[in-house]
């Protein structure tokens, strides 16, 4: 008994023709697909602001992220922590996951 | 850029700066605070209750922390366990007030443990978040109430010997309208649960499991993610089975309607008043 409809979710990094070769699978099995909308034009990538005096380098945004794109970085702040950081920020989706899992209301992810 | 819901913390104060927080790294109540910081956001902006409607209460231990010291709604830091006390009062003398309580197991599992079966007895209209970190974080780790049998704390090193206290199940059987148990790796439903809890009539219980890094001497994101894989997720037909050692149930444990105290009260007032 296999699942009669799937949702088929990209993974975060995968390559357009990986996702294609998965669709093309999935049809021919004759599963039904429910495709994602494709988004036109180029998006705005999303920028990373940390509050540096107020991160305790507790590491939960790192361990938590979908994306797995944070960091600890290797300057030391203020207190003596190490906050996170990030240097592929064009995957970021903007999920904002890790702001809402900050103990410390000290990482934020916007478009601005 | 700031933080979204710094809208709503006092960042200074007459002695200086708040932030950062009094908490060790990575605690649960930090994340609490956020998700009912988020929760309120989400009231005042699709149910138009103004900011000033919201009341905050709070007993003594870490989680009392929260109320007078950070946020910028009304608050009171009252006396340890007497958090249900003080917003009943709160509740009585302006109704049209919303108070959210914020407690710990400590607070309301041991000392306030009256105070708290009687709240839910009389079915009041306020909303509780208890935090609930199975010790006594602020004094050391002692083993509390709600420690489970077998775990090893500062007062109990060869493992605790008492049973464990169920305070969702205890807010169950004492009357409470809405009772949900959610740990903090779960963010959204603890903010729905929250929205929920302060639209219902009548006292809702939440009871949010959270990590205690310093006492249980392991990582937080490690922490949270054995909390994760421990609850389990509750529903009516499951409810008689048995769960393995160190699981415990997650989910919206009770929902229904029941006759609110305040309603019961202006009824009697009114029968008399014609």
């Amino acid at each position: 008994m296999g699942p009669r409809a799937l949702r088929v979710l990209g993974p975060y990094d995968a390559p357009f023709f990986k996702e294609l070769k998965c669709y093309i699978f999935l049809f021919v099995l004759k599963i039904p697909v429910y495709l994602r909308p494709i988004r036109l034009g180029k998006e705005i990538m999303a920028k990373l602001f940390i509050e540096d005096r107020y991160c305790k380098g507790c590491g939960i945004c790192i361990e938590f992220c979908p994306a797995k794109i944070l960091k600890k970085s290797k300057k030391m702040n203020s207190r003596g922590y190490f906050p996170p950081e990030s240097s592929e920020m064009d995957k970021c989706k903007k999920c904002g996951m890790c702001s809402l899992l900050c103990p410390d209301f000290a990482i934020v992810v916007s478009d601005d | 850029m700031k933080h979204p819901m710094m809208k709503y913390l006092k960042e200074t104060g007459p002695c200086g700066d708040r932030f950062p927080t009094i908490f060790c790294p990575g605690c649960g109540i930090g994340q609490v605070l956020n998700y009912t910081l988020n929760a309120v956001d989400h009231l005042i902006a699709q149910d138009g209750i103004p900011q000033e409607r919201f009341v905050f209460v709070s007993g003594i231990g870490c989680s009392a922390r929260l109320t007078s010291q950070y946020l910028k709604f009304d608050a009171t830091w009252s006396l340890h366990g007497r958090a249900p006390a003080v917003a009943t009062g709160v509740l009585l003398g302006r109704p049209e007030l919303k108070p959210i309580l914020f407690t710990g197991d400590g607070d309301v599992g041991a000392i306030g443990g009256n105070h708290f079966i009687h709240a839910c007895r009389r079915n009041l209209d306020l909303t509780m978040i208890c935090m609930n970190n199975g010790l006594y974080g602020m004094t050391g780790g002692q083993s509390a109430p709600t420690t489970p049998r077998g775990t090893p704390s500062t007062t109990s090193p060869y493992g605790n010997v008492e049973n464990a206290f169920d305070l969702s199940k205890l807010a169950i059987t004492a009357g409470a309208s809405y009772v949900a148990r959610w740990t903090t790796a779960h963010p959204q439903q603890c903010i729905q649960a929250i929205e929920k809890g302060v639209r219902k009539k009548g006292l809702a219980f939440i009871e949010i499991m959270t990590q205690c890094p310093t006492h249980w001497k392991e990582e937080p994101a490690k922490m949270m993610k054995n909390y994760r894989t421990k609850g389990v997720r509750f529903s009516k037909e499951k409810e008689n089975e048995p769960l393995k050692k160190g699981q415990f149930w997650i989910g919206e444990l009770m929902d229904r309607d029941q006759p609110e105290w305040l309603e019961t009260y202006q009824k009697i007032i009114d029968k008399f008043q014609k």
